[in-house]
């Protein structure tokens, strides 16, 4: 399996090493390809089974996009044909047609493949849990994000997991995005550590092969103790996140 | 409307020392009330205030506490009176009931000299009111990830809150400080040279400032301290850390020795950690462009002594037990852990690092952890690591993930049984690393380990 992380040294904040970490122990003979600003990404040769960006400050948004944006053609391409893809946090943003910040007084364009438009409110910063389903099976994480993003209605987006409870990609909608093998959530960093059972239907996707990822009994277990609190009405008070 | 102000200004004031007065009669702890009152009633309370003739303010991520306090204790020991937040809040109700307190009947300064700890976010809020001569800035580092974001978004604060007529003290070997707000009149950097036997780049997960602010290429470390603390070139533009006006050139046998301006003078070296020989020379920095001279300085920094609160070292059957807070953020963390790693003889650890604000009712987030560098604690010199509390499987699986060999970890979800699965043979010292405001259960622990030694 060859798995390519996306410009590491600028979009990796808030837990993202633990993605890769989870994968590599998943599967130990993985080749993991680190692909820094400026240089050629591997993914456009097709030679690339996942792709990863994550989390960035919103100046390391400003750099990635049109980095990305050279790339879009071939980013279609690999979508197209399957490749799979994961943004989490707001490298999702990138995604989408537009993301502004009216604070800092900028705008830039996204890569245009969904349909939303993203502002930047960094003083309403979104501190959020997730609770989903995929499939009828939970996913759960944490979200901390300026990005508010705002959907057309109607629009003709598919989601990556039905909201259960917390915010999804906006008030009202479910969480994420997905276009073929694409993931995007603002779902933060280690979502693959976090959700191991997902991980595991992700990679059996990916290379054929169904067998436990790392530490499996210990991951279920603290994604079991998570999801029995995600469940308990009462930390969804008015006040808590 | 002139008069009303005035008028609000002294009700402002006059309420506040009252209620201020009447707190510490019954015993409680009057350092930020009292400020949030007199602003509600005069929200001009800090700007009309007047002030003590010479404020120095710290602010930063890590040390600005210990940093401030260092500072109040030399001028303190040079015979100042001193105005401090010590004991209080560092936004801005906590420096206006710390100033209100120490004001006359009449709003004027009773002591000459102002030390004020600044949370990074309140700096604007802050300093716009009460001018400081000098503005210490310690280091800036991921922090809690709700209220802080990431270093970048905290920098932008400080860029924008930092005033243009004090005198900047900036952190050299920190990229994310260095670069602040160009447009000051005065900037000077302290840094701190290599020092013997100090490892090459440590292998943190979190780089914070690994692409150049000016060009976005990928920067170089020529030398690489912890995190992105270090020395830093860019490839491309040529964009470089600052020379330092304050440079620790060596730091050994009781002694800091220091470079300003071409000139070598020495200090007491108040604690050799690297941390506390930031901590210092930003003091002696902070104090010389106040105004201090180095002599008087050097002579108050031999009776400074600096006592961390939040560790606690008891001695129990010939072993060590040592009791640390940390921070649950991922560099607090990991240089705690780089310190127990670093630590002589055989160790065992004990870790439950939940946050129990977070964890009363809610779910704590905890992506930190994959930010932070378990690795450390992989040392082989780690003899078993025990988890404990409600997010001990959380700890276990990172630890697994880490590398640490499953026979030498132990998790469990009362905190208070891990003391009792420490296995003590052949131990040196055991740590219990402690959350904040997990403190009590710690000494539970504590006094359990200390039964077993005896
Ligand atoms: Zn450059």
């Amino acid at each position: 399996m060859k798995i390519e992380v996306l410009y590491p040294e600028l979009a990796c904040l808030y837990g993202d090493p633990g993605n890769c970490l989870f994968l590599r122990r998943s599967r130990p003979d993985a080749q993991i390809i680190s692909t820094t600003l400026g240089t050629a990404p591997a993914f456009p040769s097709g030679a690339v089974d996942l792709v990863i960006l994550g989390s960035m400050t919103e100046h390391g948004q400003q750099v990635v996009a049109p980095e990305l944006a050279r790339h879009a053609t071939a980013l279609r391409e690999q979508i197209e044909r399957g490749t799979h893809f994961l943004f989490t946090g707001n490298a999702t943003d990138l995604l989408g047609t537009s993301v502004a910040n009216p604070q800092l007084g900028y705008e830039f364009a996204g890569l245009g493949l969904f349909d939303f438009t993203v502002e930047l409110g960094m003083r309403e910063r979104i501190n959020s849990k997730f609770l989903g389903e995929i499939d009828h099976e939970p996913i759960v994480g944490f979200k901390s994000q300026f990005s508010h993003v705002r959907v057309p209605e109607p629009h003709k987006l598919e989601f990556f997991a039905s909201t259960i409870r917390g915010v999804g990609l906006c008030a009202g909608v479910d969480e994420g995005v997905r276009m073929n093998n694409l993931i995007g959530t603002h779902l933060l960093g280690p979502l693959l550590p976090l959700n191991p059972l997902f991980t595991r239907r992700l990679l059996c996707e990916i290379d054929g092969v169904d067998t436990p990822v790392a530490f499996e009994e210990t991951a279920v277990g603290a994604f079991e103790a998570r999801l029995a609190e995600l469940r308990d009405p009462r930390i969804w008070g008015a006040t808590a996140h | 409307m002139r008069v009303v102000a005035e008028v609000l200004f002294f009700i402002a004031l006059w309420v506040s020392k009252a209620v201020g007065l009447l707190l510490r009669l019954l015993g409680k702890n009057a350092t930020q009330l009292p400020g949030r009152i007199a602003i509600i009633i005069c929200p001009t309370f800090l700007t009309r205030l007047r002030k003590p003739a010479h404020i120095i303010a710290v602010t930063g991520t890590n040390g600005k506490t210990t940093t401030a306090n260092m500072i109040t204790d030399a001028l303190v020991l040079l015979r100042h009176q001193v105005t401090s937040n010590a004991f209080g809040s560092n936004l801005n109700h906590g420096v206006a009931s710390a100033l209100l307190r120490d004001a006359t009947l009449f709003g004027a300064a009773r002591r000459d000299y102002g030390v004020f700890e600044v949370d990074e976010i309140s700096v604007g809020k802050v300093l716009g009111p009460v001018h400081a001569d000098v503005v210490v800035v310690t280091n800036l580092f991921r922090d809690s990830i709700y209220r802080n974001a990431h270093p970048g978004y905290i920098a932008g604060f400080l860029d924008a809150g930092l005033p243009d007529d004090a005198t900047l003290v900036l952190n050299g070997d920190d990229i994310l400080v260095s670069g602040l707000r160009p447009s000051a009149s005065k900037r000077v950097f302290f840094s701190v040279s290599p020092l013997p036997g100090e490892p090459p780049s440590p292998p943190n997960l979190v780089i914070d400032a690994r692409t150049c602010p000016r060009c976005d290429a990928e920067l170089v470390f020529d030398f690489r301290r912890y995190h992105h603390i270090g020395r830093v070139h860019c490839p491309v533009c040529g964009y470089h850390s600052p020379s330092a006006d304050y440079l620790v050139t060596d730091a050994s046998a009781g002694q800091l020795t220091l470079e300003t301006y071409g000139i070598q003078s020495r200090y007491p070296l108040v604690d050799a950690g690297v941390t506390s020989i930031y901590n210092e020379v930003a003091v002696i920095a902070g104090l010389r462009e106040l105004g201090l001279k180095s002599e008087d300085l050097a002579r108050a920094l031999a009776r400074v002594h600096v006592t961390d609160n939040r560790l606690e070292v008891i001695q129990a059957g010939g072993k060590r037990i040592v009791l640390q807070a940390a921070k649950g953020t991922p560099v607090a963390a990991s240089r705690v852990f780089a310190d127990v790693s670093a630590g002589p003889g055989r160790k065992a650890v004990i870790t439950f690092l939940d946050d129990a604000h977070d964890a009363a009712d809610s779910t704590e987030n905890i992506t930190w952890l994959y930010d932070a560098d378990f690795e450390l604690l992989v040392d082989p010199s780690i003899a078993q690591v025990v988890v404990g509390g409600k997010r001990h499987l959380d700890f276990a699986l990172r630890l697994d993930l880490a590398g640490l060999p499953a026979e030498r970890l132990v998790s469990v979800l009362d905190p208070k049984t891990t003391a009792d699965l420490i296995e003590l043979s052949d131990i040196d010292t055991i740590y219990v690393l402690y959350d904040l405001f997990n403190g009590s259960t710690a000494h539970v622990i504590g006094q359990r380990l200390k039964e077993r030694l005896a």
